[in-house]
């Protein structure tokens, strides 16, 4: 099986106006295979946003390689990486933010697809894909007519408009309430399963990256620090980091 | 009575609401609270279920143009505040009611050195005492290092930071601390520090706390008893025990499921169905009626009052399957 996007021993560094500067990944290695759901964990200023971004093609690590499908992702012209960039979409811990204010469900969902022949259609089934049922009722509401819950499922339908392989979400569970926050994991999990689509989920929750993703990359102060099977490396870290780091979490043993 | 100890701070059946361009916002419709001296004393629900509005009211800071308390009672360290003005509020800030929130930065001021900002909370509240040890014992107290006196809150990290606002706040000696979320902008490793400090505190200085957190997993280790909101009502209080293993509403049920982050045997997440109710519209009978899966036709006319399970240690539910 190839991978789908492969990072091989990236490394970026930010250069302060000081002139101070702060390695904010430092030779990193991580690989999503097809339909694999992995977890990127780690504190704020861990590097894992970093990482996330340059997996995007939205940052330029200073050495390392970029892989897409097997083709080098750092070496392909402009025009053939945004034909390639739409196998990835990303999905942000503020779905409100964004999503265009002045344009409704319709024109959200008719600038992220590539179907222009069928954009009513498309449309509607993306939107009841993600839960908004019936679709045709939310076409032409605006963002602000939706609530926090509807926002973040309408920023997941827009991301799957592209029709993806991959989806790179960053936090996109840290503005729900509880209550919400199974919803939208639960939406994650069916889209996985129907479109065989790969999930890079970025989050500091441990106990979410436990129960969701098949694997797990622990990050820390830009380095890999721990990575393997999500239960396996949660349950029984071996990195001191990760020990610390998971015996630090809050647990609720309500049935205990 | 809810508690066994003297309550510091006593809010009973509040009702509040915010009045702006023409709409009203109930924030809270039927909150009750009591923290015992000496109690830790944790405060749940949702974004909107009113929990911050109602540690604003327990210190004061509603905003006093458009928000408007209807009826109810809260009483602290046994004076009725209910109606205080901004100025009597004044001397009741810092001793007997101090608070920490979730951005300390936005609650110092930006250009002060640290330990003058300590400084000026010391001699407000205890005035003829000598400055200088006290700011450092407080320094000491809280675990920072004396060099701190000296620095910029933003020389300061997010931890150090939060650290240095709960020396602001123990400088005035309350009796009560209100934590409107102090952690939830700390790494997981730093919050736990932030915790045990708290805890370490509370039990060397006596002092009542009231947690405010949308996570139920900290307010858990961190609580003796719990009260649950819900669209402005408290929904159900009781000893932590109580209200975490043996939680009687639907939406503690749902809630404590949703939170624990594990999946059920289909692979599926715990979740609640559809979402808070929009409190700028009338609401009829049970708040949670429309997304509970044991609501009965009345629950949608009627929101009963509390009903105790239990008596020693009291333990309520505001539910009608709870007759």
């Amino acid at each position: 099986m190839t991978t789908l996007l492969e990072l091989s021993h990236v490394s970026k560094t930010f250069r302060r106006s000081g002139g101070a500067e702060v390695a904010a990944v430092k030779d990193v290695s991580l690989a999503v295979a097809p339909g694999e759901t992995v977890a990127l964990v780690g504190e704020s200023g861990s590097g894992k946003s970093t990482l996330g971004r340059i997996a995007l093609g939205l940052l330029r690590p200073d050495t390392g390689a970029v892989s897409l499908e097997g083709r080098d992702a750092l070496a392909m012209s402009e025009s053939e990486f945004r034909a390639r960039r739409t196998l990835m979409q990303p999905i942000f811990q503020d779905a409100g933010a964004s999503l265009n204010p002045r344009r409704t469900v319709r024109e959200l969902l008719a600038q992220a697809t590539t179907r222009q022949d069928a954009l009513e259609k498309t449309a509607v089934d993306l939107l009841d894909g993600v839960g908004l049922r019936p679709g045709a009722d939310y076409l032409a509401r605006y963002p602000h007519e939706l609530s926090g819950g509807q926002r973040q499922r309408l920023a997941v339908a827009r991301a799957l408009a592209a029709e993806p392989k991959l989806l790179i979400a960053d936090e996109p569970l840290s503005g729900a309430d509880v209550s919400i926050r199974g919803q939208i994991l639960n939406l994650l999990i069916d889209i996985k399963e129907a479109r065989h689509v790969a999930i890079l989920m970025i989050t500091h929750d441990i106990s979410i990256a436990r129960a969701f993703a098949d694997r797990v990359a622990v990050m820390r102060l830009g380095e890999l620090v721990e990575s393997g099977p999500a239960k396996e490396v949660l349950s029984n870290p071996k990195h001191a980091y990760t020990k610390q780091l998971v015996a630090a979490v809050p647990v609720l043993h309500p049935h205990a | 009575m809810a508690t066994n100890k003297a309550p510091i701070l006593d809010i009973d059946a509040l009702r509040m609401a915010y009045h702006a361009r023409g709409a009203a916002i109930r924030a809270l419709e039927g909150a009750t609270l009591q923290v015992g001296e000496g109690e830790s004393v944790g405060l749940v629900g949702e974004s909107g279920s009113g929990k911050s509005t109602l540690a604003r009211a327990a210190l004061g800071l509603l905003p006093e143009n458009v928000a408007r308390i209807e009826s109810g009672r809260m009483t602290l360290a046994g004076r009725d505040v209910t109606h205080l003005s901004p100025a009597q509020w004044e001397a009741l800030r810092g001793n007997p009611v101090a608070m920490v929130f979730q951005d300390p930065l936005s609650f110092m001021n930006p250009v002060m050195r640290v330990g003058r900002q300590i400084a000026e909370s010391v001699i407000r509240h205890t005035p003829g005492l000598a400055v200088e040890p006290r700011v450092r014992e407080l320094l000491e107290l809280v675990k920072l290092p004396a060099s701190c006196a000296q620095s910029y809150p933003h020389e300061l990290s997010g931890g150090m930071r939060q650290r240095a606002l709960l020396a602001v706040a123990l400088g005035c000696k309350p009796k009560l601390l209100v934590a409107d979320e102090p952690t939830t902008a700390l790494d997981v490793t730093t919050q736990a520090e932030i915790l045990a400090l708290l805890r370490e505190l509370r039990r060397e200085l006596n002092m009542g706390m009231l947690l405010i957190s949308h996570d139920l997993g900290l307010v858990a280790e961190s609580c003796e008893r719990i009260y649950v909101m819900y669209a402005g009502r408290t929904i159900e209080w009781g000893t932590t025990q109580q209200v975490f293993r043996e939680s009687k509403h639907p939406y503690t049920q749902g809630l404590l499921e949703a939170a624990v982050a594990a999946r059920n045997a289909e692979g599926r997440f715990h979740t609640i169905g559809g979402d808070p109710p929009n409190l700028a519209e009338l609401i009829e009978g049970c708040p949670f009626a429309p997304r509970c899966e044991q609501a009965k036709p009345e629950c949608r006319t009627r929101m009963p009052d509390a009903t105790f399970i239990a008596t020693q240690p009291p333990h309520a539910v505001r539910c009608v399957l709870y007759p």
